[in-house]
């Protein structure tokens, strides 16, 4: 941790949103910030346009053994971006503000909206979200403060505290993670939107998944007065908060774990039966993904299944080798050997996302010691061959796990 | 929100009789190939989720190259189902020796495969580079992940697109 550098990005973005406070009678409140949105804008926010609205769709998978699934919210990066939370001080002493006990944001205590220093589109944007604890007064009137230059205002006038939050991670997963600044999955949305099956049944049949809850926030755009009203969903129920990455450097970088994706190679014999779509991006391969492929194979309906395997999902760390959950994941690719290939089934031969011989990172990496399987190789481009911009060279993809009702992020049940 | 967009109607003095020419094409072979109508754009699927991509390349000549700020939207009969994805920071144009050439502009899709694959899109491109001059182009393609008319990539239901009228349903 730098808490010299930390500071300076700090005062950066109180010097960049330059002006004065706003008096005690509170910022502006401009209206949603879907107002100032045109339809291009849109695509950079999450989610897939039906006629009844945004829906976030929640793809099927595998992991640890079992059918598990993902929301798929589209591309993100390691990076990270400022966010604000207001706590009475009582609050923050006590250790129940801004998360919780379970390492939930916990909003019987927090003080009005959080600030969000960045939107979808914005190109420092990212949903992982550094945060910082604001530490107001008794007789704070939540939402008052909805700007960061308001904040700088109220800093500089000794009313209000600003610092970036420490928790003691203490062990985290097997690394001594201890005290360290902590960054949070809220994943900024268009109002209204939806996640796929919220509430829903669990994939493996273990029971109703937790439902998460939309929140709001406040953006302001740099130069303008007042502040706009962002939706998001708060993740924090089913991620928990995590430690910035060991590697972070002037600011935190968020964890990753890793999703392997599968592909066949049409040289096989017989040639497997994903092979027959033409004009694919690579002619000699396709991948063992309804998404990828574009296409119900399974053929129950929906175009959301896929053999990819999770290397953990939250608060089950089974294979020591591979890294703890984190909703950001880092793709790598499983590579059928051609000449193994009618060796193993997977969903686009069982036609069942229920069934597969690959459930489990053991089972893939079981395979690589048979054979079967080319050792996975962590994927530096998407299907198109081009590497995602922002991420040198890597791909990172943002999918957080539903999780079971009665889930909570930390202490994890034995 | 995107800088661009608010220039080009807010720019003083930016008119349309102001917008320099932007060619939409695509990487062939390391160089650019300007689309005509009625090309097709290949469709590529992402491995791993649900985002549907394509990427172009545009061209301008008598840019400044470096880091324009670029707005794209794909359109299928007036409706709004892409545009390009902001994952970093911009990029510098480089010289092809007939302009200069922002190469790997990754357009995403917030639509199902079976709203646009095989369908006719329009690809509207804005861009202003780095002195404020404004440029504009557009190419309507055809959007194909395979061979066209492909009935199997189809919708369950009209609801599925963001406009049903152009949900390719399953018959």
């Amino acid at each position: 941790m730098d808490q010299v550098k930390r500071r300076g990005v700090l005062c950066l973005v109180f010097v960049i949103a330059c002006g004065g406070a706003n008096g005690d009678t509170g910022d502006e409140d401009r209206g949603p910030i879907e107002a100032t949105l045109n339809m291009g804008d849109r695509v950079n926010w999450p989610g897939l346009d039906q006629a009844s609205g945004r829906s976030i769709p929640l793809i099927r998978g595998f992991g640890n053994g079992v059918p598990i699934a993902y929301w798929f919210l589209g591309f993100a990066s390691r990076k990270t971006a400022d966010s604000f939370w207001f706590c009475r001080q009582s609050d923050f002493d006590a250790g129940r503000c801004p998360l919780d006990e379970h390492r939930r944001l916990n909003w019987e205590t927090l003080q009005g909206n959080p600030i969000f220093t960045q939107i979808p589109g914005k190109s420092d944007f990212s949903p992982f979200w550094q945060m910082w604890r604001v530490v107001v007064p008794d007789n704070y009137i939540p939402n008052s403060i909805k700007t960061p230059e308001t904040l700088n205002a109220k800093k500089e006038g000794g009313e209000v505290s600003v610092e970036p939050f420490i928790l003691d991670f203490g062990d985290f997963f097997g690394e001594p993670a201890g005290p360290q600044e902590v960054v949070l999955h809220c994943a900024h949305v268009l109002d209204g939107t939806t996640l796929e099956e919220n509430g829903g049944e669990m994939p493996d049949g273990s029971g109703l998944m937790l439902e998460l809850l939309g929140r709001q926030g406040w953006f302001q755009e740099p130069g303008e007065p007042g502040a706009y009203v962002v939706n998001f969903i708060d993740f924090s129920p089913s991620d928990g908060a995590f430690p910035e990455a060991s590697d972070s450097e002037s600011r935190p970088f968020m964890r990753f774990a890793n999703i392997y994706i599968h592909w066949r190679f049409c040289e096989a014999e017989p040639e497997p039966g994903i092979c027959y779509l033409e004009n694919y991006a690579y002619a000699d391969r396709r991948p063992v993904s309804e998404r990828g492929l574009g296409q119900d194979i399974t053929g129950d309906g929906d175009p959301n299944d896929t053999n990819n395997v999770l290397g953990a999902v939250p608060c089950d760390l089974q294979r020591q080798t591979e890294l703890p959950y984190s909703p950001l994941w880092g793709p790598q690719a499983v590579k059928v050997n051609a000449a193994m290939d009618g060796t193993v089934s997977m969903i686009d031969t069982t036609r069942d996302q229920a069934v597969s011989d690959v459930l489990s990172a053991d089972d893939i990496f079981a395979n690589v010691d048979d054979g079967i399987f080319a050792e996975p190789v962590e994927m530096s481009e998407d299907e198109t061959g081009n590497p995602v911009p922002g991420n040198e060279g890597r791909v990172f993809f943002n999918c957080p796990n539903p999780v079971n009702a009665d889930f909570v992020p930390h202490p994890c049940a034995p | 929100m995107r800088p661009v967009a608010v220039l080009l109607v807010g720019a003083c003095g930016a008119t349309d009789a102001a917008l320099g020419a932007l060619e939409v094409g695509v990487r062939d072979a390391n160089a650019f190939q300007t689309l005509r109508d009625g090309d097709i754009l290949p469709l590529r699927l992402n491995t791993n989720g649900g985002t549907d991509m394509v990427t172009v390349a545009l061209r301008t000549r008598g840019a400044d190259p470096r880091a324009p700020a670029v707005d794209v939207e794909v359109t299928v009969e007036g409706v709004v189902l892409g545009g390009e994805i902001t994952t970093g920071a911009p990029r510098d144009m480089e010289p092809d020796g007939d302009g200069f050439v922002l190469w790997d502009v990754n357009l995403a899709f917030r639509s199902r495969t079976c709203c646009h694959n095989c369908r006719e899109a329009e690809v509207i491109a804005r861009l202003e580079d780095a002195s404020g001059r404004a440029f504009e182009g557009s190419a309507r393609v055809m959007l194909a992940r395979g061979m066209c008319p492909e009935p199997s990539v189809c919708c369950q239901s009209a609801d599925e697109c963001p406009d049903p009228a152009i949900a390719q349903v399953c018959q």
